[in-house]
């Protein structure tokens, strides 16, 4: 059975075996390559294979069934290209409009800058290719240097806003290189950043780089626009060659008027660490900075989720995750997008009928529910809506296409007064620490929308504020504050929700209020007007204080009752599943996977991922048939943290081989017997031989196993899963046992 | 007679006088009395070249061997006084000057003898004198020196020199005299012993070779003045011969004077270059350094001899200025016809400076404080077409070596070519860059910016070195030949000068101890006397020497600027100068105490003038006391964060600046210290970042003995018990092993370590920051939730660099980590966590 010359069969069958199972670990070890492959649609494909998987819905194969949902598929697919692409431009907009502001800043500043340098003098051509140093005085070796603060400590976000920063310079006639940290290494040292610089400017490659080169190309260019250096990210960079190249560019400063950006992720002390004082002395610092994450993040949030963009929504739970992604493990805007972008992919796999989104997108406000549009056939789609969940809970509706249709714009509705209510919530909370992703998670909860209308159905009057608002989330935050709102203040909001709330429900609700707060207004200054000047200043401060009270009061009674009234999550309306994903244990287990727990889990129960006949017994009971490994981990874990090697060896060799068998006997000869002994229903076959041999070939890389051999591959294995560390030199006889989780 | 002298005066001395007797002959050699002789033979023309060859000869063979000759003298010289001064005639000009010699010393015997014995010793002490001026002039520029001797003798022999001598010098005639030869005699010595060991020290020979052989405007004027000079002494009765012999006698004292500081100097470096060749060399700098001082002191002292350099330069540098300004305002015109298209031919007027040269009075003031360093780099150059030494420009930074050197070329309007270390930053860039400028090459897209000649080694580059510099010099010596007409545009000179800015940064070079000392070398391996070559460095010549066997370079040192001179150059150019002056009166001090180099303090002196001149409206309006004070007042908390601070962000300008103010008279107002921006974090960080700082930081703050302790509830007791027991000496080790925690600073920790510290430690901070989904999410993925990311968040942290990876530890094989965290950065994480850091961290 076992032989060598086994192994030629074996490699394939390993593939095919990890490609199949898709087991986790290696879907998540390739974390690098995964994300690259997300970018396009095979990383969607690959999800789905993986999903396939673990739906394992073994169905029955009917031709026609298969190539319907194969055809389906596609469609399906075809939209979420088409959604994900509509997304992905939203949130590039998003952030490009984020930055202008800056970005302007910081070329009005380079302009500026090269000004200065120019009121220096401009030298003619061979005064700038000269080798010696144009001395003017001690400031004008000082390098104009605009530090950007991308106030994050990952970096990958910025990638993307230098690269833009650069075009926006570019289009403003500067010259641009952008550098990256990958340039200011030691082993490239100072000549491979000046090649890349050279490279960007010049356009051609030169062997010998040499600043010299940069002056007489800078002469050709008639000395008009400024030369702009943008270095991406500081820490990263090598201090010695950083600090060369800062030193070399001052020393060409009048010739070049060189300007520098660099991007500074933590703080500024940061260049104090990296650069030796004498390269700091040339540095003429400027400070800019860009949004913080979170509101960046917010942005995002208000422009794929809130606003109107391509019909695609998560649901509580997975923003939940999402948030706590963000927050505590990732922090980056990237990862992120990207978990959404899983999501969004994962959704179109799952849902059927997504393929409406497609519609959504293509015509955004007026669409109307064509089935026809969609290449289903209707019935099957109106089978397909009317089977859902949500559909099914609430009361009973004709399942006519009409009927569906209306359902839709209901929900649209709904939909479009809930996210109103949540932009003026977070308009509210703005100025302070009220996140809009905290918001929505609130807002998108459907048990406490439950509670809620559980206790209004049980008493209609009940004041809106109490036991519905909690204390110290979001929502009740974002009240708060609007108590404490100033009249000016509260007017300047109420105009922002009027403009947010358009075409919504709750428009004439705060109509009402801004009437209200007109009224008041035209009251308190005709008061004014009439008020004599014998009256105390500080009775009107009073009076007026009085009044913006009563105003901010009315303001929140108003918000509170939207809150109540309006705000019905997506997961509580009918048909959601349509446009909301949910299925939050698919994306964690896409987006981190916990590749250990993993493998502990599959060892412990590979029953389920062989799906051997031999031992799907399901009795805990350990059978020789398992795979080594298998065993080996089953037995560590009769174990402490220790494992006494003799043990263990001792327990696998009692498990494996039959109790009465002498040891020195062959395995060859041994193994009927002991399969007929330990199968004593007396079902063994040579199927069930083979059957072991195969599942050995699969998991293990080695074949054989011999009584001696096979522990030690087990052991082996186990180490290199990095479940147990190998023995020490002060306890040679103990393994030591390494588990986290589990 | 000074045989018995100099057997009484130098018993104490000892085996010094060996010495100084053997090289007496070598002093002899030194071209001192030959000017006397050259005065005497003003009129003989044909025998000046002759002298310039043999003392040529002499110098370059690089070692001074003594003619053979000189040894037949030795024993001689020492025994017949009276006859040293043929015999010196002799060995300096053996061919042609012995009669003229034997003759100028029977005239000279029988002048003097009518003024009696003493006056015939203080002879040699006149010719020594002469000698000594010789030096004198070497040292300065080439014509003050002689000129100085015209104008001493001739002008102020009566007034200035006897009123300033006469009543010492004439007691000391007769009681000064005698020793006087003695100790003239050793001194003159120990400069002969300086010669070979000290070359540089004392070029001599060579400069006054050239000064004969150049015809400069002024060698017939001097000429005239030595003769009448000769005539007066010749002519005068005793009177006249008595005061002058006085007078002579001063300045052999003044001489004394001058030598006094340099010899003990070069005694000491003598004796221990002897027993010791390195701390010889390191006594070498320090007397080296010693030397410039003196020198400088001795040239301000003869306030004469820069005042005539002035004149002269002043008379040299009209035709030149005149000649340039054609050559500036043709240069210009080829600037004009440059257009992109049409590609920069550069000339060889591009060696020059191409601009207008300097006026020797405009180079010194643009250079207050320099002056010692300027005339000595004048007088090191020598003038023009003198083969000079490599020289070795040293300083701390911003001490203006680069600028003076280079002003300096721009006053002489001399070809030199030009490198910085810096920019180029390897062998090839800095050889390729060289030989561009000797060959008229210009990168440029036309020959795609490409250099002339591609050389890497140095062996290539010596070659192409040659060859380049061989074009370039006969083309200067075409040059000269139509300068003549005076219609060349050309730099002055035949010389070509390679100037080595920035060499310390050769050290850090991946070839630096093959190249550095190639560049030493280099003028050893091109041998062309044509060629100088001029060093510039930041650090001390003693960082690039090693033992290569090159001869080392002649130094320069540019001392910090003084107080004084820090005064005056920020006073330059200063629009508002009395409201600038009373500025620097508060500031300058406390920052020259800080640094000196003028880049850090302008940049933070026109940060703090602006602060300081805020409150003025009206800048130009009288400064009075009351207005002084006030302003101090403002200033006066404002400079000790300036003075701390190496770097600063202005940030937007001004709207920052004002929130800044506002928070610093908060901040005055308040506690100081206490501050509320301190407690946000000012960038984003993850939550599990932030922790696995926070336990990096403990991981490197506290020793690895007490995790135990501080994470596991039962540790605490034992370190209270233990505490207890601490004797006077084991809190002494104690206070040791802190003092070396302290300066070993954080430690360095495995990654299990961390791990473990950062599984303890959100195990414990039990979501005091988690809200209502995250709860159940984080217990539902337990800590595995956290860890799983963790080493990709180790890793983004390495990137931003707050925790530094080390090497693998040899012993122990696996990666070692570090943090770089400030404990202010830790403690506002732990804030923005509420995570009670303090309570973790080990102190004392």
């Amino acid at each position: 059975m076992a032989s060598p010359g086994n192994d030629a069969p074996t490699t394939p069958s390993i593939d095919d075996a990890v490609t199949d199972n898709n087991l986790q670990p290696f879907f998540v070890l390739q974390k690098g390559s995964l994300r690259k492959s997300e970018r396009n649609l095979s990383g969607a494909v690959k999800t789905r294979r993986k999903i396939d998987l673990s739906s394992a819905s073994p169905k029955a194969s009917e031709d026609v069934e298969d190539e319907r949902e194969e055809e389906n598929m596609k469609l399906r697919m075809e939209a979420f290209e088409i959604v994900w692409s509509k997304v992905e431009s939203t949130i590039k907009d998003v952030l490009r409009d984020i930055n202008t502001s800056v970005f302007s800043e910081i070329q009005n500043w380079v302009h500026e800058s090269f000004n200065t340098i120019k009121s220096l003098g401009t030298p003619d051509f061979p005064e700038a290719t000269q080798s010696f140093p144009i001395a003017r005085d001690a400031s004008s070796k000082k390098l104009f240097t605009g530090l950007v603060f991308t106030k994050n400590m990952e970096f990958v976000d910025d990638l993307l806003t230098f690269e833009e920063l650069g075009k926006h310079l570019k289009s403003q006639g500067c010259h641009v290189a952008n550098l990256s940290s990958l340039d200011f290494t030691t082993k490239n040292g100072i000549g491979g950043c000046l090649r890349s610089l050279l490279r960007q400017f010049l356009m051609s490659t030169l062997d010998a780089a040499d600043m010299s080169i940069l002056a007489s190309w800078y002469g050709e260019q008639n000395y008009a626009n400024p030369v702009v250096v943008v270095i991406d990210d500081i820490e990263r960079c090598s201090g010695f060659v950083l600090s060369d190249f800062i030193l070399m560019l001052s020393e060409w400063v009048v010739k070049i008027p060189v300007i520098l950006i660099m991007g500074v992720a933590t703080t500024l002390d940061t260049m104090r660490k990296i650069l030796p004082s004498n390269a700091l002395q040339h540095l003429c610092p400027y400070e800019f900075t860009l949004g913080i994450p979170a509101e960046r993040m917010d942005a995002i949030v208000k422009a794929v989720l809130l606003k109107p963009c391509s019909g695609f929504t998560i649901g509580q739970k997975v923003a939940v995750f999402m948030r706590n992604y963000f927050v505590s493990q990732d922090g980056t805007l990237t990862s992120f997008i990207r978990a959404l972008k899983i999501a969004c992919s994962l959704h179109f796999y799952m849902e059927p009928l997504s393929v409406i989104l497609r519609e959504c997108v293509l015509e955004e406000d007026n669409w109307e529910l064509g089935i026809e549009k969609n290449g289903l056939s209707p019935e099957l789609m109106l089978k397909y809506a009317f089977d859902l969940p949500s559909c099914q809970s609430g009361e009973m509706m004709e399942q006519t296409s009409e009927s569906l249709a209306q359902a839709f714009s209901e929900l649209k509705r709904l939909q479009n007064e809930w996210r109103a209510v949540v932009l003026c919530l977070h308009e509210a909370g703005k100025g302070e620490k009220v996140r809009l992703l905290d918001l929505y998670c609130e807002a998108s909860d459907p048990e406490s929308y439950n509670k809620r209308k559980a206790e209004l159905d049980k008493d209609p009057d009940l004041p809106p504020s109490g036991p519905i608002l909690i204390k110290g989330h979001a929502i009740s935050e974002a009240v708060r504050l609007v108590r404490d709102l100033s009249t000016a203040q509260l007017g300047k909001l109420i105009s922002i929700w009027e403009s947010l709330t358009t075409g919504t429900e709750v428009y004439h609700r705060v109509f009402a209020l801004k009437l209200l707060l007109k009224m008041e207004d035209g009251k308190s200054s005709k008061k004014d007007f009439t008020v004599t000047p014998k009256r105390h200043t500080s009775r009107i401060k009073l009076n007026t204080g009085k009044d913006s009270k009563l105003m901010s009061d009315k303001a929140v009674t108003v918000l509170e009752c939207m809150y109540r009234d309006c705000m019905q999550p997506i997961e509580c309306m009918p048909f959601h599943e349509i446009f909301c994903f949910r299925d939050v244990d698919k994306l964690r287990l896409a987006l981190i996977g916990d590749p250990r727990r993993r493998i502990q889990v599959d060892l412990l129960e590979f029953q389920k991922l062989l799906r051997c006949s031999c031992c799907l017994t399901g009795s805990k009971a350990l059978l020789p048939t398992m795979h080594d490994t298998s065993i080996m981990y089953n037995l560590a874990q009769e174990h402490g943290d220790l494992i006494n090697l003799h043990d263990w060896y001792q327990s696998f060799k009692s498990v494996v081989l039959c109790p009465n068998s002498s040891k020195k006997k062959s395995r060859q000869s041994l193994l009927p017997k002991k399969r007929k002994e330990i199968n004593e229903s007396g079902n063994q076959s040579e199927a069930d031989l083979q059957h072991y041999e195969m599942k050995q070939a699969q998991l293990s890389l080695v074949p054989q196993r011999s009584s001696q051999f096979a522990p030690l591959m087990g052991v082996m294995e186990l180490q290199i899963t990095g479940l147990i560390r190998m023995p020490t030199k002060r306890r040679p006889d103990f393994a030591q046992r390494v588990a986290f989780g589990l | 007679m000074a045989d018995n002298e100099e057997g009484e005066e130098n018993v104490p001395r000892g085996n010094e006088w060996e010495v100084v007797s053997l090289t007496a002959s070598a002093y002899a050699a030194a071209p001192g009395p030959k000017e006397v002789e050259t005065k005497e033979n003003s009129t003989d023309d044909s025998y000046e070249p002759e002298v310039a060859e043999t003392s040529r000869a002499l110098f370059m063979s690089g070692h001074f061997v003594f003619p053979p000759s000189e040894h037949e003298n030795l024993p001689i010289e020492p025994l017949e006084p009276d006859d040293s001064i043929e015999h010196v005639g002799k060995d300096v000009v053996p061919e042609s000057g012995v009669d003229e010699g034997g003759r100028s010393r029977t005239k000279g015997e029988e002048d003097w003898t009518l003024k009696g014995l003493n006056v015939h010793d203080e002879f040699p002490g006149l010719q020594f004198f002469d000698k000594k001026h010789g030096t004198e002039f070497e040292e300065g520029t080439t014509l003050q020196g002689l000129d100085l001797i015209d104008k001493d003798q001739s002008l102020y022999s009566a007034a200035a020199f006897s009123s300033f001598h006469s009543e010492e010098a004439l007691g000391g005639s007769t009681t000064y005299g005698e020793d006087s030869i003695v100790s003239e005699l050793v001194e003159a010595s120990e400069q002969g012993i300086v010669f070979p060991a000290d070359i540089p020290q004392s070029p001599k020979t060579l400069p006054d070779a050239k000064y004969d052989g150049s015809n400069l405007p002024c060698e017939a004027w001097w000429k005239r003045r030595a003769v009448s000079l000769y005539t007066h002494a010749k002519d005068a009765n005793a009177f006249w011969s008595i005061f002058v012999a006085a007078a002579v006698m001063g300045l052999v004292i003044i001489g004394q004077h001058w030598q006094q500081e340099r010899w003990q100097a070069l005694q000491l470096k003598w004796q221990l270059s002897i027993n010791n060749e390195k701390t010889g060399r390191v006594l070498g700098s320090i007397s080296r350094l010693k030397d410039v001082i003196v020198g400088g002191h001795r040239r301000y002292s003869f306030w004469n001899a820069s005042l005539n350099a002035k004149l002269m330069a002043r008379e040299e540098s009209s035709p030149v200025t005149r000649r340039t300004t054609r050559s500036y305002s043709t240069s210009n015109n080829g600037v004009e016809s440059t257009k992109p298209t049409e590609f920069y031919k550069p000339t060889l007027l591009d060696l020059g400076f191409r601009q207008q040269p300097l006026s020797f009075e405009d180079l010194l003031s643009n250079f207050p404080g320099r002056r010692a360093q300027i005339l000595e780099l004048l007088r090191l150059l020598g003038p023009l077409n003198s083969p000079m030494f490599p020289i070795l420009v040293y300083g701390g930074p911003s001490t203006g070596k680069t600028s003076v050197t280079l002003q300096v070329f721009r006053h002489l309007n001399r070809p030199f070519v030009y490198s910085s270390c810096v920019t180029c930053y390897s062998p090839r860039i800095l050889f390729e860059s060289i030989l561009n400028q000797l060959l008229f090459h210009r990168k440029n897209s036309g020959n795609s910016y490409s250099s002339s000649k591609r050389c890497e080694k140095p062996s290539d580059f010596v070659n192409y070195l040659r060859e380049a510099l061989e074009s370039v010099i006969e083309n200067l010596k075409g040059n000269v030949g139509k300068s003549s007409s005076k219609s060349s545009e050309q730099p002055n000179g035949t010389m070509i000068y390679l100037v080595f800015d920035n060499l310390e940064r050769v050290r850090k070079w991946d070839k630096s101890s093959t190249i550095l000392p190639f560049l030493f070398n280099l003028s050893d391996i091109l041998k062309m006397p044509e060629v100088g070559i001029i060093f510039i460095s930041n650090t001390s010549p003693d960082t690039f020497y090693s033992n290569m066997g090159y001869m080392e370079p002649i130094t320069l040192y540019f001392p910090d600027y003084t107080e004084d001179d820090l005064r005056q150059i920020f006073m330059a150019n200063q629009s508002n100068r009395k409201l600038y002056s009373s500025f620097l009166d508060v500031v300058l001090r406390p920052f020259c105490r800080v640094t000196r180099r003028v880049d850090e303090l302008s940049a933070a002196f026109s940060l703090l003038f602006k602060m300081y001149s805020e409150p003025l409206s009206d800048k130009e309006a009288a400064l009075n006391e009351e207005m002084k004070r006030r302003l101090f007042s403002q200033l006066q908390p404002r400079i000790a964060p300036v003075l701390n601070e190496t770097f600063q962000v202005p940030s937007q300008p001004l709207l920052k600046a004002k929130s800044i103010q506002e928070a610093m008279k908060k901040c005055s107002s308040k506690m100081p210290g206490i501050h509320e921006d301190h407690d946000k974090m000012d960038f984003h960080m993850s939550t599990s970042a932030k922790y696995l700082l926070i336990s990096a930081f403990l991981a490197s703050k506290n020793p690895a003995t007490l995790d135990a302790s501080l994470f596991d509830s039962f540790g605490g007791s034992d370190g209270r018990k233990r505490k207890r027991k601490a004797s006077e000496k084991s809190r002494e080790q104690k206070e040791m092993a802190e003092q070396e925690l302290l300066m070993k600073g954080p430690g360095t920790f495995p990654l299990e370590r961390l791990l473990a510290i950062f599984q303890c430690i959100t195990s414990l901070a039990e979501d005091p920051f988690d809200e209502e989904g995250s709860h159940d999410l984080t217990i539902e993925g337990g800590s595995s939730g956290l860890m799983s990311d963790v080493l990709l968040q180790l890793s983004s942290l390495c990137n931003a660099n707050f925790i530094i990876k080390g090497g693998s530890c040899p012993l122990e094989g696996s990666t070692r980590y570090r943090t770089a965290v400030s404990e202010e950065l830790a403690l506002k994480v732990a804030r923005s966590l509420k995570f009670p850091l303090s309570k973790y961290l080990y102190r004392r």
